[in-house]
């Protein structure tokens, strides 16, 4: 990578957007290291895209800064910054073929044409389109116009790649193939990759590091593991993976457990490992994902053992999820591996559940009354 | 009766729409294409082979006119004016045009586009000829725009604008304006907006950013507009008629003269040349919208691989 100096790639420090007073981004400070590929994970209009165009210079920021490999580019617009965008349209250039697509951002620097075909040549053949370079725009597929775009992006040797959802166009498959590409291709290039997208899935499976954003905020910041594991609030544990969320009141802490009510029922939950303990008497959510809620025989070992019956049973293959009923309004879901032979309960059923201590995690009430994120 | 209605809407239905269907509804237009305009070409293309002499016409089957028409040098200076009138407003329509068309287009408020958009076609909404004769009003050497000069203090006498060309080029500007504007428009709307923050993303400031893809992108409207406005400034009447005062002699001028002298022979002869180089021009400005547009794309590809 050019200038490539120092860990962090890019950077931004409180910074705020704000459109006709309603504020896009608020107070957003991320740091992304050289040669991660990050995801900015959130629902539509919680400011994931405004972030992104702020980092490639195309909207500058209201306060805060943002530093691309250490200088400080706020103000600085985007033909006068080492980044390079990959558009949700993909925005490639109709009225060029794909080698003056390509050739575009060398071309606009002057580069000696020899030096332009050899790059070119170069580039077609990372993104695996080597014969495409005289085709028109408009006589590629959807998968051909992502890679002459990454193509278009990459040349420029950016200190930082930006997407914004380019995948999102795409049927299943091909968006499963891009994937894999795009992570192949980002190895292959070595660079800092920074994408935009609303699908959990999508993120957990390419990025190293994710930030989840609702309402103009990034809410955590962390490992595909960490964001799982260990999310800091109700909204993060239910946009990625599937959780149960149970409102609870915090009777008191026991050797490392937090004792709950929910319902009618006593429930333990492991300490957590970070942010500020709950104290006695407020309220929270417990969280249990679906496949750490155990059921039959699996659940008579659980230290917190539940009883519910089966309303619904949905056969998913390797696993078979069911929502059990608890009384009380309380519904859960569990889903558990399933193997020809094994027990199946239908409707009506009656099932044991349980978890284990470790297993659920004890989050905060939604600190946020706004509910401008949840669009 | 009502399997009837049935069979007729039948035919109407577009998984159902039979050949004789489509040129049910292609008739009215085909039947004044044909009648009016087609049978008024042919009865003209007649006349063009007949002869005039001594004040009246002679049913003759004969080039003769085709020979006087295109060996007088008289008529082809006739044609350089009417060729040059039309190009020449073709060109300061354009480079007016394309600044109005750029800003209405990239126009966020709606009611300022809105009220531009009319401003810009007002013109139209009046007579060619009321325009031409606010036009004598306003070019004359005792006019608005003299005055104005005169009070200025760039000329003591004022400038000739009435009965030469630059009258006549001023007002064809004016009345033609709208039809360069709207094709502009139209392509400078649907441009999207991503490809050029994609430009600026891959370095491009604004100025290269204009001419290697919002111009080469609005080609196909300059096209349109160009051979519009052409087409027009090479059939206009009125406004030479009345600005120039017979003393700009163009093509349509020549023809409506000839026509009143009973020449008809002569004035078909220049009607199917006009008509023709009409058709020349568009075909040209045409190919040279492609050129325009792709110069920089297949050919460049080519030579690269």
């Amino acid at each position: 990578m050019s200038g490539g100096q120092g860990p962090i790639a890019i950077e931004t420090r409180d910074v705020i957007k704000r459109y006709a007073g309603n504020t896009a981004v608020n107070r957003v400070s991320l740091q992304v290291k050289r040669g991660e590929f990050v995801s900015l994970l959130g629902p539509s209009g919680c400011g994931k895209t405004t972030l992104l165009r702020m980092l490639g210079g195309l909207e500058q920021p209201d306060e805060g800064t943002v530093l691309l490999s250490g200088q400080d580019v706020s103000g600085i617009p985007a033909y006068g910054r080492n980044s390079n965008m990959i558009f949700q349209q993909l925005a490639l250039f109709p009225h060029m073929d794909v080698f003056n697509n390509i050739a575009y951002g060398l071309k606009v620097k002057k580069t000696p044409k020899a030096e332009i075909r050899k790059r070119v040549h170069d580039m077609l053949e990372l993104v695996q389109l080597g014969d495409y370079s005289k085709r028109a725009v408009s006589q590629l597929s959807g998968g051909q116009a992502q890679r002459v775009a990454i193509a278009r992006a990459l040349i420029n040797k950016p200190e930082v790649l930006l997407l914004d959802e380019p995948l999102s166009a795409l049927d299943m498959q091909l968006r499963l193939d891009m994937q894999r590409e795009l992570k192949r291709i980002q190895r292959d290039f070595g660079g800092t990759f920074i994408f935009v997208t609303h699908d959990q899935n999508e993120a957990m499976n390419m990025s190293d590091r994710i930030g989840v954003m609702r309402g103009g905020r990034l809410l955590q910041y962390g490992t595909p593991d960490e964001i799982y594991e260990q999310p800091v609030d109700s909204f993060v544990a239910k946009f990625i993976g599937d959780t149960n969320l149970m409102k609870v009141k915090v009777l008191g802490t026991e050797q490392g457990n937090v004792w709950v009510q929910a319902g009618g029922v006593k429930l333990a939950v492991r300490e957590p490992a970070t942010g500020p303990v709950l104290p006695d008497g407020s309220t929270g959510f417990l969280s249990v994902r679906y496949e750490y809620l155990r059921t039959g025989e699996a659940a008579k070992d659980c230290v917190n053992r539940l009883e519910g019956r089966v309303t619904d049973s949905v056969y998913g293959g390797a696993s078979i999820r069911y929502t059990l009923d608890l009384g009380g309004h309380i519904q859960l879901q569990a889903s558990s591996l399933f193997q020809r032979g094994d027990a199946r309960y239908v409707p009506g059923d009656t099932l044991a559940a349980g978890f284990n201590p470790e297993d659920g995690l004890l989050l905060p009430d939604d600190p946020s009354p706004d509910r401008e994120g949840a669009l | 009766m009502m399997r009837a209605a049935g069979r007729l809407t039948g035919l109407f239905t577009s998984g159902n729409r039979s050949w004789a269907a489509q040129l049910l509804l292609l008739l009215p237009a085909l039947a004044l294409m044909g009648v009016v305009y087609l049978g008024g070409l042919l009865i003209f293309g007649r006349y063009s082979f007949d002869l005039y002499e001594n004040g009246r016409m002679v049913r003759d089957w004969n080039l003769d006119t085709y020979r006087a028409f295109l060996g007088d040098p008289y008529y082809w200076k006739l044609i350089g004016t009417t060729f040059r009138v039309a190009a020449l407003v073709t060109f300061w329509s354009l480079l007016l045009a394309y600044p109005l068309a750029y800003v209405i287009a990239g126009l966020k408020s709606p009611g300022i586009k809105q009220t531009l958009l009319l401003l810009t076609f007002l013109p139209l909404l009046v007579s060619a000829v009321v325009r031409s004769y606010g036009w004598q009003l306003l070019l004359s050497r005792q006019g608005f725009i003299n005055w104005l000069f005169i009070r200025l203090g760039l000329t003591d006498s004022g400038f000739e604008m009435m009965y030469n060309e630059t009258g006549v080029v001023v007002a064809l500007v004016h009345i033609f304006l709208p039809f360069m504007v709207f094709p502009l428009l139209n392509v400078l709307t649907q441009t999207d907006g991503t490809l050029k923050a994609a430009a600026h993303d891959l370095g491009a400031g604004k100025w290269r950013t204009f001419f290697t893809i919002t111009l080469p992108l609005s080609a196909r409207g300059i096209a349109s507009g160009v051979q519009i406005v052409f087409t027009l400034c090479l059939t206009a009447f009125t406004t030479p008629q009345l600005i120039g005062g017979g003393r700009v002699m163009t093509l349509p001028v020549l023809i409506y003269q000839r026509t009143l002298d009973t020449n008809w022979p002569m004035a078909a002869v220049a009607s199917l040349f006009l008509f023709a180089s009409s058709i020349l021009v568009s075909l040209f400005v045409n190919k040279g919208a492609d050129w325009l547009m792709f110069r920089r794309t297949r050919t460049g590809g080519q030579k690269h691989a």
